[in-house]
């Protein structure tokens, strides 16, 4: 799986063994494509979460949801296998 | 020219940094699509047109194929990426060519669309190359000397142990040159020739779409400081120094690119046939019927008797093809490496087209006779190209 920024759109294109497990690609927002880059680059929830509270300066009560929803999303899409969630 | 092919040169125009497109009013954009998809370049004509201001149903239109296009590009990559490591675990030398060199040169290069990925390799890394693509979980589709396929879902690749290995409408040895790739493959100067002989190969044959014209743009920006007398005096000794002048020259007609390769005023008329003819033939000229005895038209300019002469021998070796022709065709490979079973092949060859395409055999061997002035005016248009 890759994220790619190609003429201004984010894209997260399924590569190698992620083809046919989740959609050939899809386009993230801003906040989308800012909550991938943590958690590829943190690896768990938790560390992604601090981080997430680091850059924005947001409490984590408020960053929670958000990313609870975004993490389902991408486990349902088939994005994200259950051992990376 | 009809409104949606000029609108498609203006969005490669300005793509290429040429000037900014004109989206006129009226515009058939469905027709404007096909143009975009019979060149593969649907992707380049979407980025335009949604910084031009096209509307959302039109990019809508054109969207999927810039998706397309980044998913395949993607892959490529990343299975490139696991061909390289594995050979270069096991020493083997690797030298991607064709689309794979070039694309870096574009502006955006998950914009150059490519159908497979070429790579050179050395003859004697056949098996130790053909062992790794299997490990991969590629399957191996055709199987001759010049080269050999692999597949893997939506990738393919084609694996070399020539960079070139056909003759054009000439007596030159192309196929000697290009062996060379090994010690010169990286110089841009010998890459640009390899472009440019690519270009006449597939102009000769049948023809080609504006993606190579592209190409040479963006690869001649992004090594502007090419010896520009050296490369003329390469492209003399290929003898592509006039085709290379009317691709040059083209290229400034429809993208505003100036070169020192441009070294000829076109032919209006010339200039029109050719941009028609270029829509018509889609990236690689496979669909354009006008392509009919482009073989024919080739031998008779490589040829040097008279007419009837090069007609009569054209159908000699239709019945009797050579060895080295024979042992590359997939299904009469029980020749290759057994020349003494050749006369086996052509009765076997004879038999079946007698039996499954008889008409379409015998008008294959009286094409030399029946299409002469197809062939002839064929043969022109290659003269024209400076070829």
């Amino acid at each position: 799986m890759v994220l790619l920024e190609v003429c201004g759109e984010h894209l997260l294109v399924a590569t190698g063994e992620a083809r046919g497990r989740c959609p050939d690609i899809t386009q993230l927002n801003d906040a989308g494509t800012q909550y991938w880059t943590i958690l590829c680059e943190e690896g768990t929830l938790r560390a992604a979460l601090d981080r997430a509270q680091k850059e924005t300066g947001s409490p984590v009560q408020s960053l929670l949801p958000g990313l609870l929803r975004y993490v389902a999303k991408l486990r349902e899409s088939g994005y994200l296998l259950e051992e990376d969630a | 020219m009809r409104a949606e092919e000029m609108t498609f040169l203006a969005l490669m125009r300005d793509f290429s940094g040429g000037g900014e497109a004109e989206l006129p009013d009226g515009l058939d954009w469905e027709a404007l699509y096909e143009i975009a998809k019979g060149q593969s370049l649907i992707g380049l004509c979407y980025v335009v047109l949604r910084d031009r201001g096209a509307s959302s149903e039109t990019l809508e239109r054109f969207h999927p194929g810039f998706y397309s296009e980044v998913y395949h590009a993607a892959n490529r990559a990343a299975c490139m990426v696991a061909f390289a490591e594995k050979a270069a675990e096991q020493g083997i030398a690797l030298l991607p060519f064709k689309g794979w060199a070039v694309k870096d040169c574009w502006p955006v290069p998950a914009l150059r669309t490519m159908g497979d990925l070429d790579v050179l390799i050395h003859t004697e890394d056949r098996e130790g190359t053909d062992a790794i693509m299997k490990a991969l979980g590629y399957a191996r589709f055709i199987d001759n000397h010049a080269v050999w396929t692999y597949t893997e879902r939506d990738v393919m690749f084609e694996l070399h142990d020539h960079m070139f290995y056909e003759y054009l409408a000439n007596d030159f040895d192309y196929r000697g040159y290009f062996d060379h790739a090994w010690e010169r493959g990286r110089e841009p100067g010998f890459q640009l020739c390899f472009l440019l002989t690519h270009m006449a190969k597939h102009i000769t044959n049948s023809g080609l779409g504006f993606r190579f014209f592209l190409d040479l743009v963006f690869f001649c920006r992004a090594h502007d400081t090419l010896d520009w007398e050296g490369v003329k005096a390469e492209l003399e000794a290929l003898r592509l120094r006039g085709f290379a002048a009317s691709c040059f020259a083209l290229c400034r007609a429809w993208f505003g690119y100036e070169s020192p390769l441009a070294e000829r005023q076109l032919d209006p008329a010339f200039e029109a046939f050719v941009t028609e003819k270029m829509f018509r033939d889609g990236v690689f000229g496979l669909k354009n019927k006008q392509n009919a005895a482009a073989h024919t038209a080739k031998e008779v300019k490589r040829a040097k008797g008279p007419y009837w002469l090069t007609a009569l021998d054209l159908t000699r070796k239709k019945l009797f093809p050579p060895y080295e022709d024979m042992q590359l065709i997939p299904w009469y490979a029980f020749v290759d490496g057994r020349p003494w079973l050749l006369p086996a092949a052509w009765v076997y060859r004879w038999g079946y087209c007698l039996a499954h395409k008889r008409k379409h055999g015998t008008a294959l061997l009286a094409e030399p006779f029946t299409k002469r002035e197809t062939v002839e005016r064929r043969e022109r248009l290659i003269r024209d190209w400076g070829l």
